[in-house]
């Protein structure tokens, strides 16, 4: 609506309804009304097992193997802190199940509720078998912190309702009951944890300390063991930094297992506890913490979580979380692959065949920047590919989180430029980013879009020099690299489809300086919507609550889409938003056009962390980008348009 | 890029990111749910369920697709179920009526009142809008939806939404218009 006449309509006709409907809620209401009514969550549907079995017989301590059955991948999710209200949601969750208010609605927003009865199986054997002795080497004495009783545990893991807990009175150890934990169907690949959480472990802060128990198991599919995770502070990314000291697999008498750990100096809280994977079950008595001497010797310390964990995949998907774009349990799924690796005896699968155009598939580990923090850090992995019709990749990312909520990218390379596509032996990958000071955590992992096979291995991270050229975007500290003589240091090729495009710069055509930046679309060209952004990711502090200016020179030869200059906002709230002159018609550029000057002016709101400019291409042609400049403007200078809202 | 990342963490149980969602998505979620109610005591407890229906379904979602669709979707949803529990005719389903507007030319005169004249002012036509025109026109300019949006809501063709839209805005324009000559007429 253009008019004032319509204006004055639409006015008056918002006024009609809220006088009718009411005035628009207060943003809050909804949320207060069910934060107390948030129950279980769907399960995401199971990783379907790969066809066939095969390897030797399982035994007991051996290290991952194809078990009998044929290999059941476990779906492992990170382990999320728990939120210290856990227990009662949990009882939550159960009331809700016995009021049977889980219903199918027209989405087939379905649970499938487990009709067993709870309790302890009454057909396992009763046996209470001696202890076994103790590992060869004499572990250090401790000073018990706490003794964890059968009643302390906690049900947690995302997939409560397929796993039964409780109290085992007839398999002691001891004298004494123990706790058990059961998954409940086999065509769950699930994971779920007896936790009990150390609050008051800022008191240890620094200090070495022992998690150890007394655990049986009955026929466990893939594997279980005890866990901790350090830092467990609850605004704080997923971080795995569980680590099983011996996994334990398929049916097991009453042994010792311990893991030793050095807390962080800002502990607060440690969950502790025992993780099942998969099909079986597993009892725990006889769990303790104890206080180590500074010098015992400790399976994990602060400063040794921050490499990736589980890198070549030899204890299956240990440590790595996955998940597939969209839910649905046809089209794609991950494996864990010993038939094929890179090396080692096992590589991670990603496979899809019926997956839509944008659906994905996708692995991903958390950890710490901490020692990367500051510094140029390259990761790699290897990858093989087969008939891969989408886009392979492998992904790194580092990002920090705001305090007041919200997590910040700070840098990222998803290989849209350079992604792995058709059929290709092992080759291996890098990527390198800057990592920012502010950092706190890395993410890395692999996705497939699109159908096809692709299988990763052997990641590693490691710090480089200077001289090893960045690849992706980094957010920067000011703007740089703005008249592009020399490299495009400082910009990254994202969008939608960057690796349709080839990107340089070019020195036969520039409007100042010796060179100019350029994007020129590949040929052949695959579709008339692709574009792409050479795009500078910058640290907003200087400009937010300001008036700003981004301005740049442009040329274009034979552009048959759109082209023009960009500027975008990104809000701690999640937000963003795009002024893209190649969106309007009377300022972008298209055909065949000569150097013209450019701008666009926003006003940058105030939760603004992060601004980013640059060039915009549509479709087919070539474009150049020169002379770019960024600057504050008093509020007299108008804005170009009022920006639109992204949707992500 | 954020809107992916809250959702991801909200799939896996972070309740923090899942309060981010919704405030983002509560103004929306609640006025749809209004006009499609026409009552704000049931448009609550629809949109109360509605939400607790995206928290469960959540780790279903396609990360990377729109989230806006998706929720309006389960909006509609728990709108009808509410209407069905309560036999309220909220939500038309007479797929004839809708073909029809496309081919009864009377539709024009039912929209423009007695007589085919505009009314008098913009309130008496506001006031004398079918339902259906006004929930149209309530999705619009009070819910703030785009018009697939409301096709896919009011499960009508897109192509009857923007002409019952056209129509009814003009009628609203010719009303206005009126209104204001006869003020200016009476200075």
């Amino acid at each position: 609506m253009s008019t004032n006449l319509d204006n004055d309509i639409e006015q008056r006709v918002q006024a009609h309804f809220t006088d009718r409907y009411g005035a628009p809620p207060e943003p809050d209401e909804v949320w207060i009304a069910i934060s107390g009514r948030l129950g279980p969550q769907e399960l995401p549907p199971a990783v379907t097992s790969r066809d066939g079995a095969s390897g030797t017989p399982h035994r007991p301590g051996d290290t991952w193997l194809p078990l009998p059955g044929g290999p059941k991948p476990a779906q492992v999710r990170p382990s999320y802190v728990k939120h210290p209200l856990w227990r009662s949601f949990v009882m939550a969750a159960s009331v809700v199940l016995a009021l049977g208010v889980l219903a199918a609605g027209a989405l087939g927003l379905a649970y499938m509720l487990d009709s067993r009865t709870p309790g302890p199986n009454a057909v396992m054997p009763t046996s209470v078998a001696s202890p076994q002795t103790t590992a060869q080497i004499p572990e250090p004495p401790g000073q018990v912190i706490v003794e964890i009783e059968p009643d302390d545990w906690s049900l947690s893991g995302m997939l409560g309702l397929h796993h039964k807990n409780g109290i085992d009175t007839s398999i002691t150890y001891n004298g004494k009951p123990s706790a058990y934990l059961k998954a409940l169907s086999s065509e769950m690949n699930t994971y779920a944890e007896l936790t009990n959480i150390l609050s008051n472990a800022e008191e240890y802060a620094g200090k070495r300390i022992r998690f150890s128990a007394y655990v049986r198991s009955q026929d466990v599919q893939h594997l279980a063991g005890l866990w901790a995770q350090l830092d467990a502070i609850s605004d704080e990314a997923p971080v795995f930094d569980g680590v099983q000291n011996r996994p334990i697999q398929g049916t097991t008498d009453w042994r010792k297992y311990s893991l030793t750990m050095e807390l962080p100096q800002n502990a607060t809280y440690v969950p502790v506890g025992l993780l099942l994977y998969g099909e079986g079950q597993v009892w725990i008595a006889d769990a303790r913490i104890e206080l180590l001497d500074q010098n015992a010797p400790v399976l994990i310390t602060p400063g040794s979580i921050t490499t990736i964990y589980n890198p070549s995949f030899e204890t299956g998907l240990v440590g790595w979380r996955w998940w597939h774009t969209p839910g649905g349990s046809s089209g794609g799924e991950l494996t864990v692959d010993t038939d094929v690796a890179h090396s080692g005896d096992a590589s991670v699968q990603l496979r899809a065949d019926q997956l839509e155009r944008g659906d994905q598939i996708l692995l991903a580990q958390t950890i710490r920047a901490a020692t990367y923090a500051g510094k140029r850090v390259r990761v790699s992995a290897y990858l093989k590919s087969e008939n891969v019709t989408g886009d392979a990749v492998l992904w790194f990312g580092a990002s920090m989180r705001h305090p007041g909520g919200g997590q910040i990218t700070l840098a990222i390379d998803n290989m849209g430029d350079r992604p792995v596509r058709g059929t290709a032996d092992w080759q291996k990958h890098e990527m390198v980013l800057d990592i920012p000071t502010e950092a706190s955590h890395i993410d890395v992992g692999a996705i497939l879009s699109g159908n096809g096979k692709v299988w990763v291995d052997d990641f590693a991270i490691e710090e480089v020099g200077n001289d090893v050229p960045t690849t992706g975007i980094s957010m920067v500290e000011q703007p740089s690299n703005l008249s592009f003589d020399g490299d495009l240091a400082g910009w990254g090729r994202t969008g939608w489809a960057p690796g349709a495009y080839d990107y340089s710069t070019d020195t036969s055509t520039a409007y100042e300086g010796e060179s100019s930046a350029r994007i020129k679309s590949k040929s052949p060209f695959e579709g008339a919507d692709q574009y792409t952004l050479l795009e500078q990711y910058l640290n907003a502090k200087q400009y937010v609550g300001k008036r700003v200016r981004v301005t740049g020179y442009l040329k274009s030869v034979d552009v048959r889409g759109v082209a023009g200059l960009f500027l975008r906002t990104y809000d701690l709230s999640g937000g963003q938003s795009v002024v893209d002159l190649s969106r309007l018609e009377d300022k972008q550029v298209t055909g065949t056009t000569d150097w013209g000057k450019y701008e666009v002016v926003m006003d940058v709101p105030d939760n603004t962390y992060a601004i980013s400019y640059g060039l915009s291409i549509t479709g087919q042609g070539e474009v150049w980008l020169d002379a770019l400049a960024l600057e504050v403007v008093g509020t007299d200078v108008p804005v170009t348009a009022p920006p639109g809202p992204v949707a992500p | 890029m954020n809107e992916a990342s809250v959702i991801q963490r909200a799939q896996s149980g972070d309740q923090a990111a899942f309060h981010e969602l919704v405030r983002a998505y509560t103004k929306v979620s609640a006025l749809t749910a209004r006009v499609l109610l026409d009552n704000a005591a049931d448009a609550e407890d629809a949109v109360q369920e509605a939400w607790l229906d995206v928290w469960r379904g959540l780790p279903t979602f396609q990360v990377g697709r729109p989230f806006r669709p998706w929720l309006l979707a389960v909006v509609k949803n728990r709108c009808h179920m509410l209407a069905r529990r309560l036999k309220i005719p909220a939500l038309p389903y007479d797929e004839a009526s809708y073909g029809a507007i496309e081919t009864v030319p009377s539709v024009e005169a039912s929209l423009l009142g007695a007589g085919g004249d505009a009314f008098e002012d913009l309130q008496a036509a506001l006031d004398a809008l079918d339902p259906e025109n006004a929930r149209i026109l309530a999705l619009r300019f009070y819910a703030d939806l785009q018009l697939n949006e409301i096709a896919e809501l009011l499960d009508m063709p897109l192509n009857t939404v923007k002409t019952r839209l056209r129509r009814t805005l003009q009628l609203l324009r010719e009303s206005l218009e009126r209104e204001q000559r006869v003020q200016n007429g009476k200075r």
